[in-house]
């Protein structure tokens, strides 16, 4: 520290403090940190500039705060790893020195310098860039965070069993709550289950109790054969149009008739149906909600096997898991065998990952090109619980369970497949390159033969007569492509919605405001499920429980004195009424106006603008310019590194 | 020709007594710790298993449906804790009643049928061991009944096992007796080689047998015994409090009713039977025993938990198994590395094949076999 910088300094300058982290030795064992720190007190403006072996740590937190509350620097410059990792750390360190803490600015030495460069180069670089950062500090204005009023109302898409718990614990919390459904009926895919594993509780209690609730509470109204058509708006203040239309689908006319014979009413569950909420539509209408958050649980629907897939679609005899589930649960007989369309089953086979888990160069892709590469996590279970009950209702029936491998990984999930065991289910495991083929039975007795390899027995063949063939279909996300380029949602590659970070925010999208719960985002058995709906609608709600949301500073500003109204930055603007041309007081004519809830900062007002009338907070042309100009007056590579 | 699976047979094994075929996820840890790896060896215990589930042929072989020796490791690692050894028996069972019994198995079953013991010795020679000691009769009076295994009444080396025991127990003045030539084998390892019936007539007899003589605590000789009478006979109707001699003797060492005198000077180590150890979970009388006769221990890279099966279980003993096959050469070479002078252990089973191993491995004058109640003879003096 340094007597010397402090001469340097005229009254009323900008004071900016440079801290250098060695990131015990990540970073040091490169670039040379204590010429780095003699460098730094020579560039302009600098009044500090220290080292510390971790700058993180509590006395390397310590230092920025004392030089700040000293008034040795009015500002900070950090030279250390990633601002993804520590820019809140800093930043709130200044703001615990009471100064703002957008007095800050960061200079990577870490990922963009030590552990790319080595010796001389590392040095080099890092001169650059902390130079790029102090030229940029020198000119970094005070900025405060944007507070905008949120709406105390959160709409839920989707009516399967994450919506409805979403929509539940949100009206507990106090807020209201739209909870859109597509079709007639609520409970979704587990409306199409019998018990729940791994408690194998009746799916049907399970949405009888949580439906009940839904529409007892005053705070949540729920839409039926509705659809998101139109979303505009950014956190707190979302406007949607949702379009009501009465069902004409075969299925749901279908569904519709089954609750009618069923004589069940509104409000009442019907197995294989669900649960109608009330009336449906009888004209098309639309609404417009507006709404602070919005919940996505739009579900997953089943794979469906291509004709020909393990005889799918040839023999009568080959149907999938679900297929089965249904079946069993309409089934009343027990004891003996399980008959099926009149067939005895004398032994049936089991087959696991079917559209799951698929490998590029074995797999064949679908008419989209598409491959499952994903796991889909509940079939496991759901086979192994299937097998379960099966042995308990028809214990002469032999079942042959033919496996990639068994991935029973949730709590109490094991001991179905122990028991499926006990219950003497023969598992034969097989390869992705080599798996078993339904084809004709070579036995007059059965329906069918599956030819397969023992892997267990270094590869035998085995021929299995069977009666019935079963597959364990996968999950894939269901068609919300609509809603993905309406609301400009991130896909992963699994074409599931992708979460901002599977740890640090699991449930929420890039898009804020936006959340997902349940099954959109991967596959999920009911129990996750249902932790991902409750996460969605804890997020939802602190969002909205301040009654404001605070939103980032570095967005556009226009300066009116320069904009002349062209329109240049309407036209390029990404994002829909975000820039807009208003009249300008006095007659003045049009100037551009930045809701600043929903600029990104992305700068392409700026690049167009030709009176410069634009600028991003935080990241201002004058600031660019300085930081350029910081590059430019570095000594020449050599002699900076031999000085 | 690819085969059909034949789920008959699976069911078959289920019900004669193999109840966890089943359960066995064929995760081949089993295979991994088995004995047979220590040799070459055709025997997969998880591919025994496999074909049982599928009822496919490849077990019938002699060397694979009788290569498991029970020793009892696969059990104690297999993560779904499967019978195996349970499942072992039945295959031998539905085996037996196809005919595929070995040869010199039928003998050993023969000889249980008609003698009482496997060794198809006369039953009244059974009390041969006894010759020259004063061995008290078993009276209602008497606390322990002494259950001599066959082995050590019949067998010339083993005989010594029961009669340094006796002397000891005369020493230390514990109240027992022996009942002598109507006692019958056991019948462990009878029903390990699959004879159901064979086992079943020999344990009536003697359950029958000492019930009918007021018996209340037994000692054995052999861990195999110990097994049977603490694991199979009580619900057949014998039960009794029963002690293997290992566990007798470290009490009586411990109550300071036998004097060292003389003091064990030789480097030990303690050979841990199966059936004494991870059947049983006695580990740590016999070593107090040794440690107590004043015997210096060396312990063998594999013990307790760990320890090499000497071979002799599941009806191998009667079995003929090559040299370079026998787990109990590997054994005795174990010990000589280790440095030990005396290989000790507590199963005459274990003593029959070590002091074979012993001769062929030519280590006759770097290392004895012993019994541990031998060792603790020679220190009592």
């Amino acid at each position: 520290m340094t007597a010397k910088g402090k001469d340097k300094t005229a009254e009323g300058e900008a004071k900016v403090a440079v801290y250098i982290c060695h990131c015990g030795g990540n970073i040091s064992d490169q670039v040379d940190v204590e010429k780095l720190e003699a460098m730094a007190k020579e560039f302009p403006g600098v009044t500090v500039a220290r080292r510390d072996m971790f700058m993180c740590s509590d006395p390397g937190q310590n230092k920025i705060i004392e030089d700040l509350k000293s008034g040795a620097a009015d500002r900070v410059v950090i030279a250390s790893c990633s601002p993804s990792l520590h820019e809140t750390t800093f930043r709130n360190a200044v703001m615990r020195a009471g100064v703002n803490p957008y007095m800050y600015e960061h200079a990577n030495i870490r990922e963009q310098c030590s552990w790319v460069h080595h010796g001389e180069a590392a040095t080099r670089k890092a001169a650059g860039l902390v130079a790029a950062a102090v030229g940029k500090a020198r000119h970094l204005k005070p900025l405060e965070s944007i507070r905008m009023d949120a709406v105390d109302h959160v709409t839920v898409v989707g009516g399967g069993i994450s919506g409805l718990k979403s929509a539940r614990d949100l009206a507990m919390r106090g807020l209201k709550v739209t909870l859109i459904e597509k079709t007639p009926f609520l409970g979704g895919n587990v409306a199409q289950l019998d018990r729940l594993f791994p408690t194998n509780e009746p799916a049907a209690e399970l949405l009888q109790e949580v439906v009940d609730e839904v529409r007892a509470r005053p705070e949540i109204e729920v839409l039926t054969c509705a659809e998101l058509t139109e979303s505009e708006g950014y956190v707190g203040n979302f406007t949607l149009k949702v379009t009501r239309t009465p069902p004409t689908g075969e299925e749901e006319c279908e569904r519709l008739r089954t609750v009618e014979a069923a004589g069940a009413g509104e409000g009442r569950f019907v197995p294989f149906v669900g649960i109608l909420p009330e009336a449906v539509p009888a004209t098309e209408e639309t609404r417009e909600i507006s709404t602070g958050a919005v919940v996505l649980a739009t579900g997953f629907r089943h794979y469906s096997p291509p004709k020909g897939l393990y005889g799918y679609g040839e023999h009568p005899e080959v149907i999938t898991l679900p297929d089965l589930i249904r079946l069993m649960a309409e089934k009343e007989d027990t004891g003996g065998m399980l008959e099926v369309n009149g067939r005895p089953i004398k032994s049936m086979a089991m087959i696991r990952c079917v559209g799951s888990r698929q490998i590029p160069g074995i797999h064949e892709p679908d008419e989209n090109g598409n491959l499952n590469e994903h796991c889909s996590r509940a079939c496991c279970t759901a086979t192994l619980q299937a097998d379960r009950e099966i042995k308990e209702k028809y214990p002469e029936t032999v079942i042959y369970d033919f496996y990639r491998d068994i991935r029973a990984y949730g709590r109490g999930h094991e001991e179905f497949y122990v028991g499926a065991s006990q219950d003497g289910v023969l598992f034969l495991r097989f390869e992705p390159d080599g798996p078993p083929v339904v084809g004709p039975a070579s036995d007059p007795d059965y329906a069918l033969s599956v030819m397969a390899k023992d892997t267990l027995l270094s590869g035998q063949e085995l021929d299995v007569p069977v009666d019935l063939v079963v597959l364990s279909v996968g999950m894939v996300p269901s068609d919300v492509s609509g809603l993905i380029d309406k609301m400009k949602l991130p896909v992963g590659a699994d074409r599931f919605l992708l979460e901002v970070h599977p740890k640090l925010r699991p449930v929420e999208l890039a898009n804020t405001g936006v959340l997902l719960a349940g099954t959109c985002q991967a596959p999920m058995d009911s129990t996750e499920a249902s932790e991902g709906a409750t996460a969605a609608a804890v997020k939802a709600a602190a969002l909205l429980a301040k009654g404001h949301v605070e939103l980032d500073p570095y967005v556009a500003t226009v300066n009116t004195e320069l904009c002349e109204g062209t329109g240049a930055c309407v036209a390029e603007c990404p994002h829909p009424g975000c820039v807009t041309l208003v009249d300008a007081p006095e007659g003045k004519g049009k100037k551009a106006e930045i809701n600043p809830a929903l600029c990104t900062g992305c700068g392409m007002c700026v690049a167009v603008c030709p009176n410069v009338a634009i600028e991003v907070n935080g990241w201002t042309l004058r600031q660019y310019e300085a930081m350029v100009d910081a590059i430019v007056a570095l000594p020449a590579t050599k002699e900076l590194v031999e000085a | 020709m690819p085969d059909t699976p034949f789920f008959e047979v699976n069911e078959a094994i289920v019900c004669s007594g193999g109840e966890d075929l089943n359960a066995c996820m064929q995760c081949g840890m089993c295979a991994a710790v088995c004995p047979w790896r220590e040799v070459e060896s055709e025997f997969i215990i998880r591919k025994v298993i496999r074909l049982g589930q599928l009822g496919l042929e490849g077990n019938e072989f002699e060397d694979i449906l009788y290569g498991c020796t029970t020793c009892n490791k696969c059990v104690v690692n297999c993560p779904r804790s499967v019978d195996i050894i349970g499942v072992v028996r039945a295959m031998r069972a539905i085996g037996a009643e196809m005919g595929a019994t070995p040869e010199t198995l039928r003998a050993v079953i023969g000889s249980c049928d008609s003698n009482g013991n496997p060794w198809g010795e006369a039953r009244e020679k059974r009390t041969d061991w006894m010759n020259g000691l004063d061995v008290p009769a078993y009276t209602e009076d008497t606390e322990y009944l002494l259950s001599v295994c066959c082995t050590s009444c019949y067998d010339a080396r083993s005989r010594n096992i029961a009669r340094s025991l006796v002397k000891l127990l005369q020493k230390a003045g514990v109240s027992f007796g022996v009942i002598g030539a109507e006692e019958s084998c056991c019948g462990e390892s009878l029903r390990k080689t699959g004879d159901e019936s064979g086992f079943m007539k020999l344990a009536e007899a003697n359950i029958g047998l000492f019930n009918g003589k007021k018996v209340n605590k037994i000692i054995t000789t052999s861990p195999h015994c110990y097994h049977t009478y603490t694991r199979e006979y009580p619900e057949l109707g014998g039960e009794w409090e029963v002690i293997h001699h290992s566990q007798l003797l470290a009490q009586l060492v411990a109550e300071g009713r036998l004097e060292v005198t003389e003091g064990f000077g030789k480097k030990v180590a303690y050979h841990d039977p199966c059936y004494l150890g991870r059947h049983s979970e006695v580990f740590d009388e016999p070593r107090s025993v040794l440690e107590g006769a004043g015997a210096e221990m060396v312990e063998m890279p594999r013990e307790r938990n760990f320890s090499l099966c000497c071979g002799g279980g599941g009806g191998r003993v009667w079995m003929e198994t090559s040299n370079e096959k026998r787990f109990s050469v590997l054994r005795v070479r174990e010990a000589a590395e280790a440095g030990a002078e005396v290989l000790a252990t507590g199963c005459p089973y274990c003593i029959t094949l070590l002091e074979d191993s012993r001769k062929t491995e030519g280590l006759e004058d770097q290392l004895q076999v012993l019994d541990l109640s031998e060792v603790l003879a020679e220190a009592v003096g």
